[in-house]
Formats: C-alpha cells, structure tokens, sequence
C-alpha cells in the first residue's frame, strides 16, 4: 500500500487512527503492529512471512549478542540477517555479471524483490550492531521488536530509523496535540510533494524521449528533481506519521539542493542512509583515522555500497563511485578552490554534478546513461523538437515552482503565516488533502520509486 | 497556539471520515458518463475473476480493490475537474493530461504520426479498391482533425499532416478520385466538447463530395429543418474534465427522412433517433452510432444510384446529407466487420459510387481495422 493511495488515505488510515485513539496504553503497540502487518501485506501478501521472519531473526539473535562478546556471533548474526537481501537483491545481479563476464548461461533466480527489504535489512543490522555494541538496550518483547521493524510509516521508503533512535518511545510514549497537529501538518505537505510535484514531473519524462540535447536536459533536470520530491516527500510522510503516533524518525533531507560542494549534499542527502554507512559501515573499516591508501579504499568500498544499496546494477555502482571520485577531488584536488568561489558558482557546479549523477542513476543501463549525457553536450542528437520545446515549455511553471520549493524559502514563507493567522495552517492541510485526492481519483501517473531499494 | 492545533487535528479528520463514510455508504456508481466508461464494482475474493488472463492473487485483488475505491470515490468527477483545473491555472501547464483548451474549445494532442498505422490502414483499403470495388466510382476524402485547425496555431504540437496526406494519396490518388476536405473546415467546424464535426458546419464538405460524385440535389440545395439537443458534452469534456458549458447538438433534416429506413444488423430504425442522446456517446443519436453496417433506403428518391462510404464515427453525421441524393446509401465500418466479409455483404455494381471517409486519427491508429 503507498501512502499515495485513495486506499491508505481514506480507509486505512482513518481506521488505524481510530482504533489506535481509542486503544487502551498497553495495546497500542498491538494496534500499531497489526497495523503495520496489514499495510505490507496489501502490497506484498507473498512476502510478508520473511518480513515477519527476518524480524524475529534479528530479535532473537540481539539475545546472543547480549550474552556473547565474542566476534562469531555477531558475524553470525549479520551473515543470518543480510542473507534474504543478497539472495532476493543481488543474486541475479551476481549471476548476470558473471554470466556475462565469463559467458557463461547459469540460469537467474528471478526472485522477486521484497518491498523494503533494504530498509528493514538495514534496521535490523544497526539494532545488532548497538546490542553488541552495548550502546542499545535488549528488546525482550517480539512483538515490540517486530512492530520497531515493520512499522508502517517508515516500512517501504525510510527513513532508516536506528533501534536506538525509538527505543524509549516504543515501550513508553505520549501522543501530544502539538505532535498530532505538525505531524498532520508535515503528512500533507509530504503528500503534496510526492502527488502533486513528483508524480507531474514523472508526467514530463514520460513524454519525452533523450533525442535531442533540450529533452535530455529536461529529463535530467525532472528526475533529479522528482526524486527528491519523491523522496522527501515519503521521508515527511513518514516523519508526519511517525508524529501522529508519538513517534519521533530523523530527518531524512535538509534542503541537499542548496549544497555549495558534493560532500555537503550528502550531509543534506538521505541523512539516515548516509549516517548509518558512516556508522556501520566506514568508521568500523578504519575511516579516515588509517593510512592514506586504506581510507581511499573505505571511501571507495562506502561508496559502492551506497550505490548498489540503491539498486543491483552496474547503473547504481557507477553512481556510488561517482561520488566516491567526486568526494575525493573535494577533499585532495579543488576543495580549497571551490571555497573561494563565489557562492553561486559552487551552487551551480554542485547541482550539475548532482544532475548528470542522477542521469546514471535513473538509466536502464551504462550506455542509456552515456548516450543521455552525450545528448546533453549535444553529441549524436539534434537541439530540440517542436514537442520537446512545447513540453519543457509547458512543464516549465511547475519545474520552477519545485526549483523554489527545493529551497528553505516556502518553510519560512509557512513560518511567518503561521505566526499571523491560526487559520492559515488548517487551511492548508486541507487545501493540500483535497488538491491531492483530486490528483489521485483519477488513477493518474503515480509511480513508486523504491521498489529496486 | 492551541487553538490552531486543534483546528489542524478538526480539518484533517473531518476530511478523512466524511470522504471515508461516503466511499463505504455511499451506492455504487455503475457508469460514469462523462467518461463514458463502466466503473469497477466491489466484488469478494470469491467472486473476483481477474482479467487479462492474469493469474488469480490477493495482491492482484488488492490492486482491484483500489481501482474500485478509485472509480467509486464520492464527487469523483468534481475531482477530476479541480485535478484539469490546477493543472492548468495552478501550475500553468498549458494541456491538462493531454486536453487543452482554446476559446473554449477542447482539444486532445495527437502529435505522434505512426507511419505504421497509416500504412496497415490504406493497406486495406487499397486491397478493398482493388477487389471489390475495383469496378465502381471511387472517391476518397480524408477528414482532419480537429487539431489540424487548433494545435499549431496556438502553440501545440500537430501531427505531420502533411505526410499523412500524402501517403493517402500515394495509396488511393491512382485510383480514386480525390476530395480535399482541408480548405472547407475550420476549428468552428467541431464541437467544442467533443472530437468530432458539427452536422450543420458541414454542408460545404457534402457539396463537394456531391460535386465530385455527380448527385443532386447538392446538400446546400436542400430546405434543413434543424432540431437541437443539448447540454451536449463530447468525449473531450468528459476525458479532459476540463470544465467548458455543454454544446448544442444540431440535427439537419427534411420530411423525406420520415420515409427513410435505416437497416444495421440487427436493427430497422430512423435516421436520428432522439433517445440516443441519452446514451454514454449523445452522438449516437446520427444514425444510432457504430454499427459494422447500415443501409439507408430513400424511397422519395427514384433515380437508382447507389452509395457505398466506408467510414469512421464522422460519417453518421455526414451520410445524412447524401440521403436527398441517393436511393440507397449504405455505410460499412471495417473497425467492426472485416474487410473479407464485404463480399458477400455488399452488391457492387460499375454505377456504384464508392466513398472512402476516414478521419486522420483512426487512419493514425494501428489496427484500427479488422483484420
């Protein structure tokens, strides 16, 4: 189920909220988690035994971490609960690239991919990790845990929310009216970017094709930002939801547009992805704290992780190691430079690199990527076509409307209105609540993004 | 502060319960007609037979279920109507969905020639003038759309009509006499709310094609009576939503039809017929709508000839028209009969004019005919 359904909005979410108001302390949990069950069983009914499973892996296995020390059980553990991501993520990927490397015709699996199985793989390892690490406390209660991984409002597309993170608001929390309220708040706004930006931008690409440099411009500037609307807008979601529950999910995105270098828009970017590699994943290699050889091969294999966590193809790889290249030219080539550059100059050399990133990222292969680029620098493809101008004209409003969005200004437009009229907030919830159910009754463009995560 | 919060809280949930309590009370729609489509209906898992020869699963029947909450969605159409709008006066795109809206009248970009689908369709044609007709008067004509008059003189992308024309040619210019239609229309010529031409701008294009076959009386010879149905909304007012006044649908006609029987395969009635107008298309009401194939007798008319028009929706407007002149016109659409069984539905003789009428958009879709 997509939060950007008429079903989520109109039947499941006003009945969970219900029962949940209405449901005693103690069983609010119980709520939450049938809840939770039911939400990943409406889109994926197939998958939700390994869900259930991998859950009570994970919460089973914080057992033995707490008792034992040593390093096996947590190599165990990890080996256990990173399995059905390699098997369901990225078997084929292997079998295809070894296949092709060697020519070989090993048959794939073709099994198809758990929604948030990267989500939920990634939860459950950073609770391991905290258990072996004492900085978490045990979860004695299953259903607690399994609510902790499953619940609905960070299920499909994050953000990744560390055990340690909700721990105390799992077994003890307080459902505040100024908590519903901004989480009702922060719900409409995400839902508005996601319907009412993302999936018109989606809109745009699919009318065009990469066959002249304007359309491949256009398609690459729509998708950068129609990812992060897509994607900023299920983080609010999330986040709103979590709020309207007593729960409180980090931020996931802080304006990663506004970016004057590379490295700052990972710090901006995906924050709970970024933080939880940096945690899990490059400090425990050594970070930067190794010789010089080591820490370029931990930014390279972070890197790669990043890319392929995002999807299992050559695609996502070559995008991890984009950034791992770009990264590396900030901190030993042009990072000083780019600090004396003017503002705008490192705004703009920021978002193009973050623009031909995204075009590597959203390509169906290596050479889709290539050839998009290629038309952007207008290499084997004409300058535009009578459509291609009409559509980038036509789309133009809205590109410009999401290009401001992307900044903090409507936040502090929202702010100084807030202050002035009590009204205004309301009315914009609703306003947004309505414009959205419009665009979604009529079973328009409304893509999911994450199901390759 | 609080007070704010509070209203936050009221709004929201007042919205999600009263639209929550209509979905689940509120009685199922079974057609909506502005769309001119069958709404899904709730069925149990039991009763659910998915389609498309698609594998029976509960993910499927999830799927199903929300298409259902889709289409049944209270003020479904009001929805879809501030949906056009937004996109149009919100974000100023200047199509809503593909529809835009010129002086308020609607139209739909089309702007993708598919050579493919123009050939496939002379291709029967051609295969048709060589056989069948091979001895009869041949003509043809091909109507634009209305984009032809809309698009690139405001700014939307147009078809290549020029190609399109000109494979048309190619393929029946040897053969048959051709009629440009181009010159004789104008944007004023259609509906505003719907794809096809209105019956009382289109004496010109009868008179030419009148002219051109040899009959009289030609069409603006003829003392119309005309007669008016409306609110007419067309097809485009109902896919696009976007919200323009209904059209006034205009019926030309002459005592004489009173006489006239229309015969399809399964049916004997009139020319028009008043009660069509309530159908999903109110377009229906010229010659009852699609129909593989109609006979129309004239018996005030005594002179023999015969018509034969190969034709898409356009022509149950038009053939009207053509009654005063014929005894006999008979009206074959190859998107409902195949073109192998003509032979033995048709009598074709050398005085047998035949008409080949079709518009750019079905000749610009691929299998648009039987095979």
């Amino acid at each position: 189920m997509l939060f950007s359904s008429i079903t989520f909005l109109y039947l499941f979410l006003p009945l969970v909220l219900a029962v949940y108001l209405l449901a005693p302390r103690r069983a609010k949990n119980a709520v939450l988690l049938a809840a939770s069950l039911l939400f990943y069983f409406w889109g994926e009914p197939k998958q939700l035994p390994l869900l259930v499973v991998s859950a009570l892996a994970g919460w089973g296995f914080g057992f033995l971490l707490q008792k034992n020390k040593a390093r096996w059980p947590k190599a165990l553990s990890i080996a256990v609960c990173l399995a059905p991501l390699l098997i369901y993520k990225y078997a084929d990927f292997l079998i295809a690239s070894v296949n092709s490397l060697f020519g070989l015709s090993i048959p794939l699996t073709n099994l198809p991919l758990p929604v948030g199985i990267s989500f939920y793989t990634f939860q459950i390892l950073s609770y391991l990790i905290d258990i072996s690490r004492d900085t978490a406390k045990l979860q004695k209660n299953p259903a607690n845990f399994v609510t902790y991984i499953a619940l609905f409002p960070q299920l499909i597309a994050g953000p990744i929310v560390r055990y340690e993170t909700i721990q105390a608001e799992l077994d003890d929390r307080r459902q505040t009216l100024s908590d519903v309220s901004s989480g009702i708040t922060r719900f409409c706004v995400g839902l508005g970017k996601k319907v009412l930006l993302a999936n018109q931008l989606a809109e745009l690409q699919a009318k065009l094709a990469p066959a002249s440099a304007l359309a491949c411009w256009t398609l690459a500037i729509a998708f950068t930002l129609q990812i992060y609307f897509d994607f900023s807008g299920y983080s609010d979601m999330a986040i709103g939801l979590g709020r309207m529950f007593g729960f409180h999910f980090p931020e996931n995105f802080n304006y990663p547009f506004i970016s004057q270098s590379v490295t700052e828009f990972w710090r901006r970017w995906h924050i709970s992805l970024g933080s939880w590699l940096r945690d899990y994943v490059y400090i425990p290699l050594g970070g930067n704290r190794c010789s010089k050889g080591k820490w370029l091969r931990n930014i390279v294999v972070v890197w790669l992780v990043t890319g392929l966590w995002h999807g299992a193809a050559w695609t996502f790889a070559v995008w991890g190691l984009f950034f791992a290249a770009l990264l590396l030219c900030e901190k030993l080539i042009w990072g000083t430079a780019l600090q004396k550059a003017p503002r705008a100059v490192r705004i703009v050399y920021t978002m193009l690199l973050v623009i031909f990133s995204f075009v590597i990222f959203n390509a169906d292969s290596l050479a889709a990527a290539w050839a998009q680029l290629g038309g952007m620098l207008g290499i084997g493809v004409g300058a535009a076509s009578s459509a291609d101008v009409y559509y980038a004209l036509s789309f133009l409003p809205l590109i410009a409307i999401c290009a401001v969005g992307a900044t903090p200004l409507p936040k502090l437009f929202c702010a100084r209105l807030k202050k002035s009229r009590a009204v205004l907030e309301p009315l914009l919830c609703a306003g947004l609540l309505l414009l959205v159910t419009a665009f979604l009754v009529e079973g328009s463009f409304n893509p999911f993004l994450y199901f390759r995560f | 502060m609080k007070t704010r919060q509070i209203l936050v809280c009221a709004v929201f949930g007042a919205i999600l319960v009263v639209f929550a309590g209509m979905l689940l009370l509120k009685p199922a729609q079974d057609v909506s007609q502005a769309e001119r489509r069958k709404l899904a209906q709730f069925q149990t898992y039991a009763d659910w037979k998915p389609t498309g020869g698609q594998e029976k699963t509960l993910a499927g029947y999830f799927t199903q279920l929300e298409t259902v909450c889709l289409d049944q969605f209270p003020a479904r159409q009001q929805f879809r109507e501030l949906r056009s709008l937004a996109k149009l006066r919100l974000f100023f795109q200047r199509d809503a969905g593909g529809y835009y809206e010129v002086d308020g009248s609607i139209g739909k970009i089309e702007n993708e020639l598919s050579e493919a689908a123009v050939t496939d369709a002379l291709g029967a044609l051609v295969k048709l003038d060589a056989g069948l007709f091979a001895d009869a008067n041949r003509y043809y004509a091909v109507i634009p759309d209305k984009n032809y008059y809309l698009a690139a003189a405001n700014g939307y992308p147009q078809l290549a009509y020029d190609t399109l024309f000109s494979m048309v040619d190619a393929a029946l210019g040897q053969t048959c006499e051709k009629i440009d239609l181009a010159p004789l229309l104008t944007a004023e010529s259609y509906y505003n709310t719907d794809p096809h031409w209105r019956q009382e701008t289109i004496l010109p294009v009868a008179d030419a094609i009148l002219q051109a076959m040899d009959a009289a009386p030609l069409a603006s010879d003829v003392l119309w009576q005309t007669d008016t149905l409306s609110p007419f909304y067309g097809a485009y007012a109902g896919h696009s939503a976007i919200g323009v006044p209904g059209d006034a649908l205009t019926l030309l006609q002459i005592p004489a039809f009173d006489d006239v029987t229309v015969t399809g395969v399964d049916t004997v009635g009139g020319v028009y017929d008043k009660t069509d107008f309530e159908h999903v298309d109110p377009y229906d009401v010229y010659l009852g709508g699609a129909e593989a194939l109609l006979r129309i007798e004239n018996p005030t008319q005594t002179n023999g000839k015969k018509l034969i028009v190969l034709r898409d929706s356009f022509g149950s407007s038009l053939a009207p028209l053509f009654i005063p002149a014929y005894s006999e016109i008979t009206l074959v659409d190859i998107r409902y009969v195949a073109p192998r069984m003509l032979d033995k539905l048709l009598t074709v003789t050398a005085d047998t004019d035949v008409l080949y009428l079709y518009s750019t958009s079905v000749l610009n879709s691929f299998g648009a005919f039987m095979r």
